[in-house]
Parts: C-alpha cells; sequence; structure tokens
C-alpha cells in the first residue's frame, strides 16, 4: 500500500512547518472546511440516519429475545453511541467520501502536472494543497461526527417510539454518559479528522502515471482513509480502557 | 436561478430517471451476456477483486473483532454479564459491522476500482474498439466484472465475519480477559445458522449494489484524468449511501424471517 504511518508523519510535519513559514492560506482552508465538511453532510447525516434506524431494529429483536423491554437498553445506547458507534460509523462514512474526493482532486492534479507547474510559479504544494485540506479536515470532521451521532440518536428516539411502542427518550437519557465519553469522542472526532485527509493527500501525491493512476490513487484513498478510522477506532478505544476513562 | 423550485424538481427528477434508467440497463445487458460470459475474464476479476484483497479484509476483520469487543464490552461491564460478550459481540458482527463495514470499504477497494478502470478503458478507446471489431464488451468485460466483485464482496465478507469473531474472542481475552472457552460457549449457545446465514445475506445484496453502481459510473464516464477521479469518487459516495439505507430494509425484513 502507498501509504504508511511514517510517510503520513512525515506529510504533516512538511505541510505544517512550510505553510507556518509562508503564511497560512486562510481563504484556502475556508473553502476546504465547506468542501470537506458541508459536502459531506448529506451522506453523513442520511447515512447516519438509517444507521440509527437499523440500530433500534436490532436492538428490538434482541430485546424481544432478553429483556422484553426496549426501553431498558436506552441509557446504555446512548452511552456507546456517543463513545464507539457515533464516532465510528460517522467517521467511516466521512472517510469513505472525502479520502475519494480529495484523493481523485490531488492524483488528477499530479497527474496532469498541475503539482509541478505550482512548483515551478514558486508556490508549494505541501503549503497550498495539503495543509488547507488537513486543517479542513481537522474542523470539518469532528463536526460531521457531532451531526451525525446526533442525527442517529434522534432516529433512534423517533423509530423505537412510533414503529417499536417503547418510550424513545430513554434512548437520549444521559444517565451514563460522562465526561470521560465525552474525552473519547473528541479524542476519536480529531484523530479522524487528521487521519483521513492526510492518508488521502498522501495516496493523491503518489500518484504516477496516466488516468488509470488516478483511479489507483482514488482507491488507496479510501480503502486507506477508512482503515485509519478503524486503527484509531480500536488504539483509541483500548487506550481509554487502560486508563479507566 | 429561473423557474424556481419547480426546475430544481424537474432537473433532480430527471437525474434520478437518468440514474435508474442506467442501472437498469447494466442489469439488463449483464443478463442478457450471462449465456456468452467470458469465463477467463471471470477468473481473472475474482483474482483482482477478491483474492487480491484478502490481506486487507482480515486486517480488517482484526480491528473490526478488537473494536466490538471493546464496544460490547461497555454494556457488559456495567450488568455485570462477562459470559454474555461472545454472544453480544459475535451477534452485532455477525448481523451488523462484519456486512456494513466490509462493504463499506469494499466500496474503496472494489467499487471504485472497477469504476475506475473502466472508465480508464471507456475513455481510452478500448470499449469503442472493441465494438469495431464485432465483440460485445458486456460479453467480454463487463459482465465478468458485475458477477465477479458480487461474488468477491460477499465472499470477503465471510472471511471478515468468520475472522473478527476469531479475532474478537482474541481481544477479548487481551483487554477485558474474557476466557475463549466461555466467549465461545455463548456464541454456540446463543447463536446460530440463522445469524450467519442473515449476515451472508446482507453481503450478497451489498455486493451487488457495489459492483451495478460502479459499473454504471465507469461506463458512463467522459473526459481525461480528472474524470476517472470524479467518476471513482462518485462511484464510492453513492454506493455507501445506497448500503446504509439497503442496511436498513434488509435488516428490517430478515429480522422477520431469519
Amino acid at each position: 500500500m502507498a501509504v504508511s504511518p511514517l510517510q503520513l508523519a512525515i506529510l504533516l510535519g512538511r505541510s505544517t512547518r512550510r505553510a507556518l513559514r509562508r503564511g497560512v492560506p486562510r481563504g484556502e482552508i475556508v473553502r476546504q472546511v465547506h468542501e470537506i465538511g458541508f459536502r459531506s453532510l448529506l451522506l453523513v447525516f442520511g447515512g447516519m440516519v438509517f444507521f440509527g434506524a437499523v440500530m433500534t431494529a436490532h436492538g428490538a429483536y434482541q430485546a424481544r429475545k432478553v429483556v422484553g423491554d426496549l426501553s431498558i437498553v436506552g441509557p446504555a445506547y446512548f452511552e456507546v453511541l456517543i463513545r464507539e458507534l457515533g464516532p465510528t460509523i460517522a467517521g467511516i462514512l466521512a472517510a469513505v467520501r472525502i479520502g475519494a474526493a480529495i484523493s481523485a482532486e490531488v492524483a488528477a492534479m499530479q497527474v496532469t502536472e498541475q503539482l509541478d507547474a505550482l512548483r515551478l510559479s514558486a508556490g508549494d504544494p505541501y503549503a497550498e494543497v495539503a495543509f488547507p485540506r488537513i486543517v479542513g479536515g481537522l474542523i470539518g470532521v469532528p463536526a460531521l461526527l457531532v451531526i451525525g451521532t446526533a442525527a442517529a440518536t434522534l432516529t433512534t428516539v423517533v423509530v423505537s417510539t412510533y414503529a417499536y411502542g417503547a418510550d424513545g427518550t430513554a434512548f437520549m437519557d444521559p444517565t451514563f454518559v460522562d465526561l470521560g465519553d465525552i474525552f473519547a469522542f473528541f479524542a476519536k472526532a480529531l484523530g479522524y479528522g487528521l487521519a483521513i485527509p492526510l492518508a488521502a493527500v498522501q495516496s493523491g501525491f503518489s500518484a504516477r502515471g496516466g488516468p488509470g493512476a488516478v483511479g489507483a490513487a482514488t482507491t488507496t484513498g479510501v480503502v486507506a482513509s477508512c482503515m485509519l478510522v478503524l486503527i484509531l477506532d480500536l488504539l483509541i478505544s483500548a487506550l481509554l480502557f487502560y486508563t479507566g476513562l | 436561478m429561473s423557474g424556481g423550485p419547480f426546475r430544481t424538481i424537474g432537473r433532480s427528477a430527471i437525474e434520478l430517471a437518468n440514474h435508474v434508467g442506467g442501472l437498469g440497463l447494466v442489469i439488463a445487458r449483464t443478463v442478457r451476456a450471462l449465456p456468452r460470459l467470458d469465463p477467463r475474464e471471470l477468473v481473472r476479476s475474482v483474482v483482482h477483486f477478491g483474492y487480491d484483497a484478502i490481506p486487507l479484509v482480515v486486517a480488517l476483520a482484526v480491528f473490526i473483532g478488537g473494536i466490538l469487543v471493546l464496544f460490547a464490552n461497555v454494556n457488559v461491564q456495567r450488568y455485570g454479564a462477562k459470559s454474555l460478550i461472545g454472544w453480544a459481540a459475535g451477534y452485532t458482527i455477525l448481523r451488523e459491522f462484519g456486512p456494513l463495514l466490509t462493504a463499506l470499504v469494499m466500496t474503496g477497494r472494489v467499487g471504485a476500482r472497477n469504476a475506475a478502470e473502466l472508465a480508464s478503458m471507456n475513455i481510452g478507446g478500448q470499449l469503442e474498439g472493441l465494438r469495431g471489431v464485432g465483440v460485445d464488451p458486456f460479453a467480454l468485460l463487463v459482465a465478468p466484472r458485475v458477477i465477479a466483485s458480487t461474488i468477491a464482496i460477499a465472499a470477503l465478507g465471510l472471511v471478515v465475519n468468520l475472522v473478527a469473531v476469531f479475532s474478537a474472542a482474541f481481544f477479548g481475552q487481551l483487554i477485558i480477559a474474557v476466557d475463549p472457552g466461555s466467549f465461545f460457549r455463548s456464541l454456540e449457545q446463543m447463536l446460530g445458522w440463522r445469524d450467519a446465514l442473515a449476515g451472508s445475506a446482507k453481503m450478497v445484496a451489498f455486493g451487488l449494489t457495489i459492483s451495478l453502481i460502479s459499473t454504471r459510473a465507469g461506463l458512463v464516464a467522459r473526459g481525461g484524468a480528472r474524470a476517472v477521479g470524479r467518476v471513482a469518487a462518485v462511484a464510492v459516495v453513492a454506493s455507501s449511501a445506497l448500503l446504509t439505507a439497503l442496511d436498513y430494509g434488509i435488516t428490517v425484513a430478515l429480522e422477520r424471517v431469519l
């Protein structure tokens, strides 16, 4: 695979250093927040609405078997949604959309020699192409995850009330939600927000060849972003489990 | 914009009809090409989409197993029901997260790849060339890819489910000290062929969705390098959007019958 953790660390360091030295491209960052955050909203929001409904269906199925009343599992489910499922499923959906968009765009720039042209005109692809996308991800992805998790929560409340006749408000009962859960949510959100654009930009930069290379870079970008989300999820969850948060 | 909302509604309706019609055409021409399917291309595509992705899905499954054990653990610790963790992790892996997460990663590994390769061939004039020498590109190239990527995704889903269950048992032992014996006991007692079958049915539906959408996206590509990237990205986004919706429909339907 064309994306390794070491390469991502180098990409992050180089982009940040060069952007700080050359002046942070504010306008481009705003454009990237719009591109990464707003334009992924439909997929993340819609996906999480359906995901909330799916989880309610599973909960109802299991509740029939074990406890009998769906709303008993509500508060615990809400905690898991904030801590694990919300950030990760929304994160994968964001990774799919953002990973594909950024790697396809950057790879097309690379194979059509636009990045070389930028270098020749005294520009710097690290400062002007990579850095705004990384910052855009850091701002856009956590926002997407908050909206996605809220969407899944509200869907669960509505579906469990109207489709399964349970007391749906149990699914937004924050009894079990503590600071550790909120911390886990944002640790994951920031981790994904950093990792997704890094992996996508890296696979775009590594594209070599003709139109086929753009397709290959897009594939790598999507797969690497998704895998990084899952790897970070496991790492952060395990770490928080050991530290008892 | 002139015309206001009606114009937008009309445009979206035409676009929707275009997409549905396009998918219908891909399905119809694939079915018609089935008797003349090129077996060599079919095998080659299964290897390309399926076999070559095995290392990726094994890694994917290892992480899914670990994540779901930690997820199940949140409730298990609260209610002190450690003996149920095999069931809780197994159920969520087999019925929901194994198929869903595999399919979402496969929109990239198989969907984006298929769309990009077909788009490059399309833009490079190779599909036209085949037609020019009297070969039906659907029988030779397109239909084998549709069938092969569906088979590949469904089979990879099985690999994920199997490996993820073992990975869950491993991480259960490593992180929360659940003895693998009791993990598999609760798995065996409370899960059955129904759960495995439900997951497999989902994977087949997801595989078909990804392969049809990516094939159609690749076949309509026009332009240069930029178009190939755009087509691959569109295929990924469209199939993952459809997957989440489909997931709900299948889950509700399956829980009635299985």
